[in-house]
């Protein structure tokens, strides 16, 4: 995959100090999200404390990157000038294989070669300087 | 037995459309003016006012003050709401509730917008702090379109069902003279419609619209003595999924057959006992998914249930559903004429598109990122 001309002004994340490890992990290659400290349950997007425990204690783990497409879509419009260019680009429910679900972008399948329950693996788009986001890629 | 502790008196709508001359509170104000003439209820009356903020209304959850200024009400109770389309329902269910306990003798509730001039999209990008937006996920209908894609797989539920879904609402709008969209429209005119966020199509997506609505309620009591027959609210629920990716099942909303079920519940009746269904649709897909939950078929078969459009459309085999032509093609109204034509089936006042003998009338609502959900049953009063 290659990421030559990305167009200017991406949308980038907002960084806080609860989800800084995570981008900062997106940033090296590593999907890491957090495990609640009694529940041992994986959380995402990142949270202040638990949601089955309101325990507020947790740990940063790293994820196998795998997954499977739940669901997605298609956008053929521009909604935002940051994306003009890069249309059509799929969004997708991704179940990685740990249990949790995130929303992200499928890169590398086109429409007709996306499916539901296909396997995905995490990759890792710059989208500027120190800053990538994670967008998974068939396996 | 049904619960019946709170009645609809009066419902009154403006003019729907683009009405640039217009602002959510003037608009506010014929809607108030219409639903008490409606009921026969002098504003003096008035001691309760629940209001909705609509994209256009900058105060926000302080948009109470500003209506209630307008109108000239001290209120005994008052309060304002923002969950979407679920709103309009959970609103009025708050003004029952109010006046079940004697917080309220009349309580108005209120909505009022000019999305259409003030040029509202319904496009942020979802998810906290509009995160989303990184992944480019912007916009009401993507959320829809990706429930929609895995009922499909699971199911094979096709784009086709949601045509008739759109045929069918369009129809009953064309018997409608209020509504914005009266023409007809064909299956091929569906399909031919531009994708707005594949699997969805122009066709599938909502209004977007400037108008008011406003809905009076009050005790049995007084119920009786009001311009128009009494709408009981036999029974009512609510449901909400905050977890979103949390939630393995989020995009099938599970809570909306919770607040379904809880609503049958308090008013004694089950699914076969609906004559007329007012089902939120912000998109074609909603419908779908609300005519499993509400239990007119069963998982999985709301794609052939809405085949052909019959089972869904005045005079056909089933229950009708969205009489007046709905979010899609009456107005953007966020569900509160379903409420108003909830109402007027229950009144049988609905001229060409009344369904004959209508008794109870089921009106739910939806809102945020498939979020919230409220769900009411209306009926005679006794």
């Amino acid at each position: 995959m290659s990421y030559d001309n990305l167009p200017p002004d991406p949308i980038l994340p907002v960084l806080t100090d609860l989800n800084r490890p995570f981008w900062e992990g997106c940033a090296q290659g590593k999907l890491l999200l957090q495990r609640g400290k009694t529940s041992r349950q994986l959380r995402y997007p990142a949270a202040l404390v638990c949601p089955f425990t309101l325990d507020p204690e947790y740990e940063w783990e790293e994820m196998s990157g795998r997954g499977k497409i739940f669901t997605y879509v298609v956008f053929d419009r521009v909604y935002h000038k940051s994306w003009e260019g890069r249309t059509p680009y799929t969004v997708a429910l991704v179940e990685l294989d740990e249990g949790p679900m995130m929303l992200t972008n499928i890169v590398g399948l086109d429409r007709n070669e996306l499916e539901i329950g296909r396997a995905v693996q995490v990759d890792f788009e710059p989208l500027a300087d120190g800053i990538a986001k994670p967008v998974f890629k068939p396996v | 037995m049904a619960w019946s502790q709170a009645s609809i008196v009066g419902v009154g709508a403006t003019k729907q459309g683009k009405m640039p001359d217009e602002t959510p509170a003037s608009l506010a104000v014929q809607a108030v003016r219409l639903a008490l003439a409606d009921a026969g209820i002098d504003k003096s009356e008035v001691d309760g006012l629940l209001t909705m903020p609509g994209t256009q209304s900058p105060e926000g959850p302080k948009n109470y003050l500003v209506l209630g200024e307008l109108l000239g009400i001290d209120p005994r109770y008052t309060g304002s709401m923002s969950m979407g389309g679920a709103t309009a329902g959970a609103l009025v269910q708050n003004a029952a509730m109010a006046i079940a306990t004697g917080m309220a003798k009349v309580v108005v509730c209120v909505f009022a917008d000019t999305a259409k001039t003030g040029g509202s999209k319904f496009a942020a990008a979802a998810g906290g702090e509009n995160s989303w937006g990184v992944w480019g996920m912007f916009g009401n209908a993507a959320n829809s379109a990706m429930g929609f894609r895995r009922h499909s797989a699971l199911y094979g539920s096709t784009s086709e069902h949601l045509g008739w879904i759109a045929v069918t609402t369009r129809y009953h709008a064309s018997l409608n003279p209020n509504a914005i969209m009266q023409k007809r429209i064909t299956l091929d005119d569906h399909q031919n419609s531009q994708m707005i966020v594949d699997p969805l199509h122009l066709l599938d997506c909502c209004l977007i619209s400037d108008g008011a609505v406003a809905v009076v309620i009050t005790s049995p009591e007084r119920a009786r003595d009001c311009a128009k027959p009494p709408v009981s609210i036999w029974g009512m629920g609510q449901g909400h999924t905050m977890a979103n990716l949390m939630e393995r099942e989020w995009w099938y909303l599970p809570h909306q057959k919770n607040c379904v079920a809880d609503a049958y519940r308090m008013a004694g009746v089950g699914p076969a006992d609906i004559d007329v269904a007012q089902l939120y649709d912000n998109f074609t897909v909603a419908v779908l998914f609300w005519l499993e939950h509400v239990g007119f078929c069963k998982l999985g078969e709301a794609g052939a249930y809405v085949e052909g459009g019959d089972r869904i459309r005045l005079g056909g085999s089933g229950i009708p559903v969205n009489t007046a032509g709905g979010n899609l093609s009456e107005s953007y109204m966020q569900g509160w004429l379903h409420l108003v034509e909830g109402v007027r089936q229950v009144r049988r006042e609905c001229g060409e598109r009344q369904v004959k003998d209508a008794e109870l009338c089921l009106v739910t609502g939806r809102g945020m990122t498939l979020n919230t959900a409220s769900t009411l049953v209306l009926g005679p009063q006794s």
